[in-house]
């Protein structure tokens, strides 16, 4: 369970600071699929990257399973990322250069994991998305979709407890982002939290609970209801 | 994440930026090459001009055989005879512990040849001038006392006046004649014994090889209780307040050996030799109130002297020159080096850059500052090391030229004729290693800025940038 208390962010000093995130109180809650919806600007991506201790708070504190996350050190942060946390971007971020078991494999050889194992574990979670006729192919190789879905074998290698989607769809077309709305669903179904930013409400519909963000202001609730617009249309 | 892992990916990234690391290899090949190049004449040089001045000094006398370290012992009321088996024994023993100083001489007690390599000084004894006796034995050389030193000179300072007798003359340079200084003729005569001018003395000789030898005193001179220095520098005395007088004379030769030695562990093992022997024979007598206890000291700092001053003054200059000739070189390979490893680290700055977006995801999924500096460095030392093996080639392919430069110098300096040994470049073991190093070190000066800047920025901040 990942819990933020009075969490503030801001960015820049003076009079051109942002307050980015104000006295966020929000709890991602174990195995539940959890979106942050919110529009361009609202700091979704901002509070994704405090949950997933990928930046730390201006002030306030975030525990994870009890543990203070805001006290760690950076290289502690690193290794409870390796550890706990699994990443989907908008734009992927695969090395284009390396294949696509080498891109996937990546959080175990940080983890110093031997070789046969990760090339194992890597090969398995692809062979689950459908992507084991794709082992050896460059990263550059592949179409959007294609990509998103080994972005998110990469997420999962590791066994994280925790994978987090910044606006994964995004520069997908809709059949591609739907399948991959259906894989992160069926990720939070196998027990996994799961956390999605998205200023989509379609994407956000999803979820079992949606965090909605307006101005920095986070305000928790229940899933979309069908139809529902969240931004008042 | 592990070393081979690390290498593993900064190979990937090498080989998928072929053209830039290409160059850059090349760049260190061509300076490392041209480093080692200078650091290998400048060693070179060094080298053998140690040897040859080595050599040069050996061929030009015995400027560096210590021909003498003389243990007076000073005992009462024994007969004197010669060295006795235990002392030689505890010689002997002494000098295995250095024996590297002694070598294979390790105990000649030939007093005679101790004479001549002082330069005509020399000791003898006497006791009644008059009624001396014959007190030669076939075990070697009795002494009574009082002992009157005196020398025969090879130069005279002037200001020095002569009373009774005559005064010196140039041909007793060399000769059996001896000055007496007015000075022990004073402290004689406090011991009770008159000395004359034509008073016959005995040089005692012992050790193993008897010599007897007869002079006359020509004559006394005026001069401090210090007067001359000749040959070992020193003028001294010997008198002696007891009944008996004992002494003996060992002498040490030293060769040292043809190739490279610490002369200078040389010289303080044959100071602390001597020192030790001294102490050792010394031990059971009291030679606090002897007037001649000195003479330990004065002996056997004079003749230790006189081999630091002869031969390891010398090689400390020809060491001295021969390092700033060395650290003339070591400068302009820096210099070279320095003015080069800008590009190196470029190269490093572009790699960071370029791999701005990678090493961005890794940090996202756990790889901490430490790791990705391990990164970096590994990329640079691939290419560094690369570099300078391909350097050290060049070097090889070169060094028929830098052998021909050191030859065609000493060739210049000494003519090879005189010379029994070939002089030749070599290359020290270190040479390649250090240049890697310094590669190493200088290039990870120059790109620290934006390895610690990539390291340490928020990984968003990072991923952003590339977005």
């Amino acid at each position: 369970m990942i819990e933020l208390r009075n969490v503030n962010k801001i960015y820049g000093k003076g009079d051109g600071a942002v307050h980015a995130l104000k006295d966020v109180n929000i709890t991602v809650h174990d195995g539940k699929f959890t979106a942050i919806l919110g529009k361009s600007g609202s700091g979704k991506s901002t509070l994704m990257n405090i949950i997933g201790a990928l930046d730390s708070p201006t002030s306030g504190e975030v525990f994870a399973d009890g543990k203070c996350l805001t006290a760690l050190s950076q290289n502690e942060l690193a290794a409870y990322r390796n550890k706990t946390t699994g990443f989907v971007f908008q734009s992927f971020y695969l090395e284009p250069t390396f294949t696509v078991l080498e891109n996937v494999a990546m959080p175990l050889i940080i983890a110093g994991m031997k070789r046969k194992e990760r090339e194992e574990r890597a090969r398995a979670v692809l062979e689950k998305l459908g992507l084991g006729d794709k082992i050896k192919k460059r990263a550059s190789e592949l179409s959007g979709g294609q990509k998103q879905r080994v972005s998110i074998a990469r997420a999962l290698v590791h066994e994280p407890s925790l994978v987090l989607a910044d606006e994964p769809t995004g520069n997908l077309d809709s059949k591609n982002g739907s399948e991959v709305m259906a894989l992160l669903r069926e990720i939070a179904d196998s027990g996994k939290s799961v956390v999605l930013v998205t200023h989509n409400h379609a994407d956000a519909a999803c979820a079992d609970e949606v965090i909605f963000l307006k101005d920095g202001v986070a305000a928790m609730r229940g899933p979309l209801l069908p139809g529902e617009d969240p931004y008042g249309g | 994440m592990k070393i081979t892992d690390t290498f593993r990916v900064s190979c990937h990234n090498i080989r998928h930026n072929l053209g830039r690391t290409a160059l850059t290899t090349a760049i260190v090949a061509i300076v490392s090459a041209l480093v080692m190049f200078l650091l290998l004449i400048g060693v070179s040089f060094r080298e053998n001009l140690l040897t040859v001045a080595r050599y040069a000094f050996s061929v030009s006398g015995a400027t560096y055989t210590m021909s003498g370290a003389q243990v007076l012992d000073f005992h009462n009321n024994i007969n004197v005879g010669p060295i006795t088996e235990e002392e030689y024994a505890l010689y002997k023993e002494r000098a295995e512990a250095h024996r590297e100083v002694c070598g294979d001489d390790v105990a000649q007690t030939n007093s005679l040849s101790l004479l001549e390599s002082l330069n005509d000084a020399f000791l003898f004894f006497t006791g009644n001038f008059r009624g001396f006796q014959d007190t030669t034995t076939d075990d070697g050389w009795w002494v009574t006392p009082p002992v009157i030193y005196a020398k025969s000179f090879s130069s005279v300072p002037a200001g020095i006046t002569f009373r009774e007798g005559r005064s010196w003359t140039p041909a007793d340079s060399g000769s059996n004649a001896i000055f007496v200084s007015r000075e022990i003729q004073r402290r004689a005569e406090n011991g009770g014994h008159i000395v004359h001018a034509g008073d016959e003395v005995l040089l005692l000789n012992l050790g193993k090889e008897q010599q007897l030898a007869s002079f006359t005193i020509e004559g006394f001179f005026e001069g401090d209780d210090t007067p001359f220095y000749i040959g070992m520098d020193k003028l001294f005395e010997l008198t002696s307040a007891s009944d008996s007088l004992y002494v003996k004379t060992i002498s040490m030769h030293f060769d040292p050996p043809a190739g490279a030695y610490d002369y200078d562990a040389t010289y303080a093992s044959m100071k602390s030799f001597t020192e030790e022997m001294s102490a050792a024979l010394e031990q059971d007598y009291e030679m606090a109130d002897l007037p001649g206890a000195d003479i330990f000291i004065m002996l056997f700092s004079d003749i230790t002297r006189r081999f630091v001053n002869n031969f390891v003054d010398q090689m400390r200059l020809v060491d001295v020159l021969s390092s700033i000739v060395i650290a003339v070189f070591a400068l302009l390979a820096f210099l070279v080096l320095l003015l080069s490893v800008g590009s190196v680290a470029n190269s490093v700055i572009i790699s960071v850059d370029k791999n701005k977006k990678f090493f961005g995801m890794m940090k996202a999924v756990g790889l901490n500052a430490r790791g990705l500096r391990g990164l970096v460095m590994s990329e640079l030392l691939l290419i560094v090391t690369v570099g300078v093996l391909i350097g050290i080639a060049l070097l090889y392919a070169l060094f028929p030229v830098a052998n021909s430069i050191i030859v065609t110098l000493f060739d210049y300096l000494w003519s090879a004729e005189l010379l029994p040994f070939a002089v030749s470049a070599l290359i020290p073991v270190w040479l390649p290693l250090s240049t890697v190093a310094f590669f190493l070190l200088l290039t990870m000066l120059f790109a620290r800025g934006s390895i610690r800047k990539i390291a340490s920025q928020d990984v968003m901040v990072t991923l952003s940038e590339v977005a």
